[in-house]
């Protein structure tokens, strides 16, 4: 008997306009693992977690999250089965502070009418501003909490979107491109990080451009391109993998992120 | 207090509890064009009931409040739909087709007006407006707060988070109608009397420009509204007497020169919103106040505690 996977992708296909993005893709995200979604610019990785979240709805397939088909979930109720992701564009509030886009993390475990009229900011503690400020000085950042989050530098910021998700406290996290921008400590930081998650029972997809970076971090990987899964399976599977180097063929960043990872 | 003094301040207070039917729906992204229809329908359900029923007149006007939120509550759904400038025109629409239907009924005097029997002062008045501004700043410190700002600023990613978008709009608009419909009852019963056109689009208009101009992120965005629009006017109504050396050199074809003070005031709001798009009371602007007050405090407390040592 196979375990139940965090996440399975059953033939999905979503097209814009004229244009098949997401072409009868089929994958599995095995529990407890970090799994990596590589591929090419506009292969369709961001809009793979957009289907997941619910954020367009399918031209045809499911998706299943730990077992329970999703697929007519509406985007808002996706979080109440353990899915939380993270945005290409980071996606802040600029008009909160950090603290209070934390808070907005906590929403789905705060309750229903009690929980939105429970009072945040009044008495000097309170059981949700105090995990939120612990979650901050986990990740080295009590001193932004009241920092109106837009003021913050783009590192800074970058973490904030990924505590945020995690104080969801979500079974399977997605996140996307969550090294882009950063400097090589905040990248070495971050892995460890995410590590620290899988021990924490989170099921991880990161999709990731930084090859060094997934050869670290990911014991599985799918790639992607046109829409369509080109290869699976672990980094070093996929590196001598004949469609993917022709997948990146000819994109010699990613040629060398190849060559240098191998 | 002189008459004129107190009068000014109740409908300042009436004014800053208008103000927050406005600010709710614009702190969930929702513009709502109609408060004015709101007003009416609690300034005559109040009325009415208060002729009528016999009840304390502090029930009645809060039995008008509750009429304008149920109504609201009842067009919310089909109307919520609507978005961005179209919401206002649906909502601008609510305002008149309100204040028609008041027109044709005779039950409330239709265009005559309507009589208030019942009177409240400042006395009565303040308080409930110190209520008000007690329940939005206490919401604005829960995640009923936090979330509308969410909803404002990015809908898709507060519903990606489990936040009830269209429930949280449908509330942030009720709950306005009420406050609107509580002005609107404290109106008819300190002015006695109430006529349909009391109620039109321009003072819908002008209580959306006291929040924009006020600030849409702070509980103090309306008040500092308000009292810009309630007390600059009656200050410039002064201006034009104590400068009239000046006022007086307005040739004749522009008019009377005590008119031109509400060019003048207009053209200061332009000039406002131009530096300040934000609105006056920011987030940090409301910050820096509280630490200011809190300094006060402090010194006041130090200097008198100092002053009584031997
Ligand atoms: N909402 C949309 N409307 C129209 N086209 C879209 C939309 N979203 C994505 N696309 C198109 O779908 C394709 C895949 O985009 P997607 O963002 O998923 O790629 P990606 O793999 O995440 O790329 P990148 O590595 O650059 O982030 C692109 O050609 C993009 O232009
Ligand atoms: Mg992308």
């Amino acid at each position: 008997m196979s375990a139940v996977p965090a996440l399975k992708i059953d033939n999905i296909g979503k097209h814009f306009g004229g244009v098949k993005v997401i072409d009868q893709l089929s994958f599995s995200v095995p529990l407890g693992a970090r799994t990596a979604l590589i591929g090419p610019n506009g292969a369709g990785k961001t809009t793979v977690f957009n289907l997941v979240s619910g954020v367009y709805p399918l031209d045809y397939g499911s998706i299943a999250l730990n077992g329970a088909d999703v697929t007519h979930v509406s985007q808002g109720e996706r979080i109440k089965f353990g899915l939380a992701r993270s945005f290409q564009n980071i996606r802040l509030i600029a008009h909160l502070t950090a603290l209070e886009n934390i808070l907005l993390g906590q929403q789905i475990r705060a309750g229903g009418l009690r929980g939105l009229l429970y009072p945040l900011n009044v008495f000097r503690r309170n059981k949700w501003r105090d995990e939120a400020r612990a979650a901050l000085c986990d990740v080295g950042l009590e001193a932004y909490g009241d920092d109106m989050v837009g003021d913050l530098p783009y590192g800074v910021q970058k973490r904030i979107d990924l505590v945020r998700a995690e104080l969801a406290r979500p079974k399977l996290l997605l996140l996307d491109e969550p090294a882009a921008g950063l400097n090589p400590t905040e990248t070495e930081e971050l892995q460890a990080h995410l590590e620290g998650l899988t021990e924490r029972g989170i099921t991880l997809v990161v999709v990731e451009h930084d090859m060094q970076f997934i050869n670290v971090l990911c014991e599985h990987v799918v790639v992607l391109n046109f829409g369509s899964k080109i290869a699976e399976g672990t980094p070093e599977e996929v590196r001598n993998h004949g469609a993917v180097r022709e997948a990146y063929l000819g994109r010699e960043e990613d040629e060398e992120a190849f060559s240098h990872a191998s | 207090m002189t008459s004129y003094q107190t009068g000014l301040l109740v409908i300042l207070s009436i004014n800053i509890v208008i103000a927050y039917g406005a600010y709710l729906p614009i702190a969930a992204g929702q513009m709502n064009l109609g408060i004015a229809g709101f007003m009416a329908l609690g300034a005559y359900a109040s009325a009415y009931v208060a002729n009528n029923a016999g009840l304390p007149p502090i029930v009645t006007i809060f039995i008008g409040a509750g009429f304008a939120g149920l109504l609201a509550l009842i067009v919310a759904v089909p109307i919520l739909r609507t978005r961005g400038i179209y919401l206002a025109l649906a909502t601008f629409a609510l305002g008149q087709i309100v204040a028609a239907a008041i027109l044709n009924v005779e039950l409330v005097g239709a265009a005559e007006g309507y009589s208030v029997l019942d009177h409240f002062g400042l006395a009565t008045i303040a308080p409930i407006t110190i209520a008000t501004i007690a329940v939005v700043a206490y919401l604005n410190r829960t995640r009923f707060g936090l979330n509308l700002t969410a909803i404002s600023q990015d809908e898709l990613l507060a519903n990606l988070f489990g936040v009830r978008t269209r429930r949280l709009q449908i509330a942030a608009f009720t709950l306005g109608a009420f406050f609107a419909g509580l002005g609107g009852a404290l109106h008819a019963h300190y002015y006695n009397y109430i006529r349909p056109q009391d109620f039109n689009i321009l003072l819908s208009i002008y209580i959306i420009l006291f929040v924009l101009l006020g600030g849409t992120r702070s509980v103090l965005g309306p008040i500092v509204g308000a009292a810009i629009f309630t007390f600059l006017p009656e200050i410039f109504r002064d201006l034009d007497k104590k400068f009239s050396a000046f006022f007086d050199q307005v040739p004749d074809w522009l008019g009377q020169a005590s008119a031109w003070r509400f060019a003048i005031f207009a053209a200061l709001i332009i000039v406002f919103m131009m530096l300040r798009p934000q609105g006056i009371m920011t987030r940090g602007a409301t910050r820096a106040a509280a630490r200011w007050v809190a300094w006060c405090v402090r010194r006041l407390g130090f200097a008198r505690s100092s002053g009584a040592r031997p």
